[in-house]
């Protein structure tokens, strides 16, 4: 163990003195419980280096921080001596309109941005639920992705290179910034999604896409999930950004959904692309909820779209208290009512009433479940085993994306690894032979 | 050629018709679509994975590389056995062993065609959207290997944004599955390393691909100019105007002239440059944004534009695009195919150097190449039988390389890395980039195993990689494509 005055007194002697928040701010930067010794939030890359190569020759275990927004994500670390903030962090590198491609660093909220890009009549087609101050750099050490993976694919697609900083402070470049990429292994990709746990992320360069020239929303209200998987089935043709499925817990939490899916399901469908064929979409969907039985319709109003896809967004939104559970599951999409509907059932038998939100297309089920604070771990544990076990039947995944501690403790929010876990180790290894990047924070806590 | 023993365990492993090691047979397996030269010892032709897994544990008993190969389409040199051993032939793995319509996914085995699965997927309404130029050829897990590209790749991406698992064997034999059928997997993106990894790291034995709905409606538009700025100026205004489409293709002067000797497409004699542009849709939008792109090509100064809304007219409109490359073999005895991506807004400046390298050499240079995402093709037409010509040819292409380079961009858009460019490797990565990725290869313990030689740019101080003395690519070879 480094000691704290140590720490403190050699980054600040690293670097500006500037760059190293006061000791007593470091409680804000704790990490499931766990406080770092000290907080740094350099401006340069370089900078970020330094960090590194100090914290590597200390043996200081470091933890990247964004905007914080998806810091409930993962296994309780091992070990936390620096939190390295990265929200200075924050230029567009370069953005080339007619490229279509923009470089950005870690630290840039998504906000900033899509209001850089939206000057130029672009954006960055990730939609996470983390809200307004969610950083590229969170967005990809999370794979965070929202509602539009449905059109435009997550992170792992959009991205062209990347650099980032190893651990023993080395700064390394992937990819590149061009469309059409082979030249050399894809550590971008490996890099996404790997939470801190292999490298520290400061740069990005992304494919953009123009801003859809019309979009309008409609919501299809229908007895089941299987219905909405009917209906869904019928409209691959149709120019849909997102497709969203909610259950009536989820639609009584979203004022602007009014009194859509009173006991069933609603299904939220953004069309976008040029006007004419927008409106196109909106007329099949409109066709097709007449034919359906037992589905209603209604159509957005263009003012209330933007607040309703923000409102479906906080559903999932972990809460700051972490007093509920948020859970992702990935099954294939026809399995998706199958799975609601059991997850339904749990909340039934656990007087739980879980709001439960799909990306159906992708096969992503989210489940929130609101747990009072003096909730003990016992009741959370069951749910947890239970999920687990019918997506596991589903040959699917879940990850528990928030939690109360009590429960982080008991298990891995990653779930179990496969056959494919021993390579995972050997790269944990390869890039932090040290173990110093976000310990015992990934999958089989790595 | 292989000792009998290692012949007999290998017949022990996959049955005597599955072992090639006649020194006359195994000839047909020392080159793929360029003309590098490599002789494996004995080749294996397996039908599971079972039997991939096990050549591959007798490999490394017996200190053995092992290198995988498709249908040798490849462009970079990526399925030749630079330092021999056991050459693992996929072919005979190709079945489609589940169609998911409702899912849109299909599982098949590496050795299938890339056309045969859109073929098969038709009657479900579905397709595969990769679509390299060698489809009717090349094997899936070739494209896995290269991470391939294709024309249609402008709108959907390129191989790995079309596959979701791969099951592999790794380098000491066990069978792992990387990815699954469903998204976003707890753990680190495996799946994504091994695909592009040009056979290095791990052997594809199957596939799990994603499937895209057939569009309801495709319209191909040719424009021809007369100047290729005009031409380049048509591509920024058309994806500058928010049209993203499926394909949008560009061919040089020097490529028409080729071509119109060859298949008459009808391409004029006086002309610069012609784009083909292609979208797909619902049928309302895709004659809109049709349109559209020909209002921006007649403003930009299209002198003549082409409109095909039926297959026919539309293959009609592709088959210049199509037979280009064949066509190119009537300029000169050989060619030399190159593969670079430069960002959209420096084709012109890119383009207008890659003439004036050829000028300098005196080469003819041909040009026909993925204009959308700046992913160009230059075709240095020469002759092979000249001397010194093979080495000036070469020079030539490291120069236009260097053009891609400093404007930005990179060494390969879908081709690979493979054996030819492996010392370019250092002009875009540094020794610390090189290690990172070095260190994948330590991880998979694939190094000394699979497809030794590829990649990676010889160690500082060891000299000329010898690969590159011989990479040029004879033209009228008929499984040569861009």
């Amino acid at each position: 163990m480094v000691k704290e005055s140590l720490l403190h007194n050699l980054l600040e002697s690293a670097l500006d003195s500037q760059r190293v928040l006061p000791r007593e701010e470091a409680a804000s930067y704790a990490v499931d419980g766990v406080i770092p010794q000290v907080v740094t939030l350099p401006v340069t890359v370089e900078e970020v280096a330094e960090v590194m190569r100090l914290a590597s020759r200390e043996d200081a275990a470091v933890i990247p921080w964004g905007g914080g927004t998806a810091i409930s994500l993962g296994n309780v670390p091992r070990r936390y001596d620096i939190a390295l903030c990265l929200s200075r962090l924050n230029q567009v590198v370069e953005h080339e309109p007619a490229d279509l491609t923009a470089t950005v660093q870690a630290g840039m909220t998504l906000a900033d941005l899509q209001r850089h890009l939206a000057e130029s009549g672009q954006f960055l087609a990730l939609d996470p639920p983390m809200g307004q101050d969610v950083t590229i750099g969170g967005i990809l050490a999370a794979n965070a992705s929202g509602p539009s993976r449905h059109a435009y694919g997550t992170a792992r697609d959009l991205v062209l290179g990347m650099r980032a900083v190893q651990a023993d402070g080395r700064i390394i470049k992937a990819g590149g910034r061009v469309v059409k990429n082979v030249a050399g292994y894809d550590l971008s990709r490996l890099f996404i999604g790997s939470l801190g746990s292999l490298s520290i992320i400061v740069e990005a360069c992304f494919r953009l896409a123009p801003l859809p020239r019309a979009e309008r929303t409609a919501v299809v209200s229908l007895p089941s999930a299987q219905e909405a998987w009917r209906f869904i089935a019928q409209t691959a043709n149709l120019s849909l950004r997102a497709v969203e499925l909610l259950n009536a817990a989820a639609v009584r939490q979203t004022a602007t959904l009014g009194d859509a899916a009173k006991d069933g399901y609603a299904l939220v469908l953004a069309a976008a692309g040029e006007p004419a064929a927008v409106e196109h979409s909106l007329k099949e969907i409109g066709e097709l909820s007449r034919r359906a039985a037992a589905a209603s319709l209604a159509k957005v109003d263009d003012r209330a779209q933007g607040p309703l896809w923000q409102a479906i967004a906080g559903l999932t939104r972990p809460s700051p208290s972490d007093a509920g559970l948020v859970c992702k599951a990935a099954v294939l999409p026809s399995q998706v009512p199958t799975l609601s509907e059991q997850i339904e059932t749990t909340g039934r038998e656990l007087g739980l009433e879980p709001l439960v939100v799909s990306h159906l297309t992708a096969g992503i089920v989210y489940s929130a479940w609101p747990l009072p604070q003096d909730e003990g771990v016992q009741r959370p544990l069951d749910l947890a085993t239970t999920l687990r076990r019918a997506v596991a039947r589903l040959a699917g995944s879940l990850v528990v994306e928030a939690c109360p501690l009590a429960l982080k403790e008991r298990i891995d929010v990653w779930g179990d690894s496969a056959a494919d876990f021993p390579l995972m180790r050997r790269i944990k290894e390869q890039f932090d032979p040290q173990g110093i990047l976000s310990p015992g924070r990934f999958l089989g806590r790595l | 050629m292989a000792d009998r023993k290692l012949v007999r365990e290998l017949q022990a492993i996959v049955g005597r018709d599955a072992v090639i090691h006649a020194p006359e047979d195994l000839l047909v397996y020392e080159y793929d679509a360029t003309i590098e030269r490599g002789l494996p010892e004995a080749v294996v032709l397996p039908t599971t994975a079972e039997q991939v897994s096990q050549v591959v544990k007798l490999a490394r008993r017996r200190g053995l590389p092992v290198t995988a190969r498709g249908a040798g389409t490849g462009l970079s040199g990526g399925a030749i056995p630079t330092a021999g051993g056991i050459m693992l032939v996929m072919t005979r793995m190709k079945r489609i062993l589940e169609i998911d319509a409702e899912n849109r996914l299909a599982i098949v085995e590496p050795g299938l065609v890339n056309l045969d699965l859109s073929a098969a997927l038709g009657r479900y309404g579905l397709y595969y959207a990769p679509d390299p130029s060698s489809q009717k050829a090349c094997t899936l897990g070739g494209n896995v290997a290269e991470n391939a590209g294709g024309p249609h790749c402008l709108a959907y991406g390129v191989t790995t944004n079309h596959v979701l698992a791969l099951e592999v064997v790794l380098a000491d034999g066990q069978t792992a599955w990387l990815g699954g059928r469903t998204a976003d997997r707890p753990g680190y993106d495996l799946r994504s390393l091994v695909i592009g990894s040009e056979g290095t790291l791990a052997i594809v034995t199957k596939i799990i691909v994603r499937l895209l709905p057939l569009p309801e409606a495709t319209i191909t538009l040719l424009a021809i100019f007369n100047e290729m700025e005009q031409a380049s100026q048509a591509v920024s205004a058309i994806i500058g105007k928010g049209i993203l489409p499926a394909a949008l293709e560009m061919l040089d002067k020097v490529t028409m002239g080729a071509v119109e000797e060859a298949v008459h497409a009808g391409y004029p004699p006086d002309a610069d440059a012609v784009l083909l542009i292609e979208v797909e849709g619902w049928r309302d939008s895709v004659e809109e944004e049709a349109e559209a792109i020909r209002a921006i090509c007649e403003n930009t100064g299209a002198r003549e534009m082409r409109i095909g809304f039926t297959p026919e007219d539309r293959e009609a409109l592709w088959a210049g695009r199509k037979g280009a490359l064949g066509a190119l073999g009537r300029l000169a005895p050989s060619y030399y195919i190159l593969d670079g991506t430069v960002p959209r807004t420096k084709l012109p400046q890119v383009l207008r150097g890659v003439y004036q390298v050829g000028e300098k050499y005196g080469f003819p240079i041909a040009n026909v190449f993925h204009a959308g995402d700046g992913n160009l093709h230059p075709n240095i037409a020469f002759d092979e039988s000249q001397p010194g010509q093979a080495e000036k040819v070469l020079e030539a292409g490291a120069e236009i390389m260097r053009l891609c380079v400093d404007a930005g961009g990179t060494i390969t858009g879908e081709h690979g890395v493979g054996m030819e460019k492996r010392d370019f490797m250092r002009w875009i990565f540094s020794d610390d980039d090189l290690e990172a990725m070095k260190r994948i290869q330590v991880a998979f313990a694939s190094e000394q195993r699979f497809n030794p030689g590829k990649i990676f740019p010889d160690p500082v101080g060891s000299g000329e990689s010898a690969s590159r003395q011989r990479t040029v690519t004879r033209s009228l070879r008929p499984d040569a494509y861009v």
